[in-house]
């Protein structure tokens, strides 16, 4: 199973990805929205995790850009956020990604979400 | 500071602090995940990142109150304290050699002899914390830092988004009489002798 993980923070994105690894996935890193966009076509992966705050493109933008690939349209799309407030939680949502996690989360609660959108 | 202005600098704060702190909380949270479930025999390293972690959460807690008091409109003391910028960047730089090393930045310092700087020191060193932090947070290859005639400068060789905080960061080290300006790969302060 591949999951693409995009996030700027470098260290959080290394240990996610490590702890994701070690669960089984194949993971694609991105550092930001464009790249997440660009390895999203190439690679093709199973789950999106996209953090909504990322320089240039962010996570809400690169969501509505992937949803217009038709061939992207139903793969689970999970935002991680550092904003919690219930705006933030709405235009998520509205981009079409399937689910909304607010940081600080447990990788734990990450996978179990993956896992449940993937089924 | 009329109400508009009050509530768009209280949003710029809290969206600045809120994002930053719980970032390295989760950074701790994923760190400890990997310890919990035996996932890494790298412990030192990962013993190093949550150090760090609760580092960038001492900074970005003492960097709220200074400027949560300012958008409030607590007067800033107007102290005369030595103050050493050069002492202050290379304790950051080596508090935050994980980082460096896992975002594989090449740190170069040149530094210049200053001469003696009085000013606010919590304020001042405050501040040159909250922005070292952004520059090497925001750096992913070179980072060069040098002094001369009273002004450090931080150069990445990337190009990054200005941090709207910025503008409020101005307007505090103003009040402490340090000159900040910015460009997308540059910061410099100077310092009045």
């Amino acid at each position: 199973m591949k999951i693409l993980i995009a996030d700027d923070e470098l260290r959080l994105r290394k240990v996610i990805a490590l702890y994701m690894t070690k669960c089984g996935y194949e993971i694609i890193e991105a550092g930001n929205g464009e790249a997440a966009v660009e390895l999203v076509k190439e690679h093709k992966p199973d789950a999106i995790v996209l953090d909504v705050m990322m320089p240039g493109l962010n996570g809400i933008e690169a969501a509505e850009t992937i949803r217009k690939i038709p061939e992207f349209a139903a793969t689970p799309i999970v935002l991680l956020t550092a904003n919690a407030s219930e705006n933030d939680v709405k235009k998520g949502l509205a981009t079409g990604a399937n689910k909304y996690i607010t940081k600080p989360f447990s990788p734990k609660e990450l996978v179990e979400t993956i896992e449940s959108l993937i089924k | 500071m009329d109400s508009e202005n009050l509530i768009r600098n209280l949003s710029i704060v809290r969206e600045y602090f809120s994002h930053n702190m719980r970032t390295s909380t989760a950074m701790v949270v994923a760190t400890v995940s990997i310890f919990k479930f035996g996932l890494s025999d790298d412990t030192d390293n990962m013993t190093d990142m949550i150090i760090e972690s609760s580092y960038f959460l001492d900074v970005y807690d003492k960097g709220m109150e200074v400027l949560f008091n300012f958008v409030l409109g607590k007067p800033i003391k107007n102290e005369q304290e030595k103050f050493d910028p050069v002492k202050i960047t290379g304790k950051v730089i080596e508090d935050l050699r994980c980082s460096i090393q896992e975002q594989n930045i090449k740190v170069s310092c040149i530094f210049d002899e200053m001469s003696p700087v009085k000013t606010n020191s919590y304020i001042a060193k405050t501040l040159l914390e909250l922005i070292l932090c952004e520059e090497i947070r925001k750096c992913n290859s070179e980072l060069s830092i040098h002094s001369r005639d009273n002004v450090l400068t931080m150069k990445k060789l990337n190009q990054t988004d200005i941090p709207e905080i910025y503008q409020i960061f101005n307007k505090i080290l103003a009040e402490v009489q340090i000159d900040f300006s910015y460009t997308a790969d540059s910061v410099s302060l100077r310092f009045k002798a």
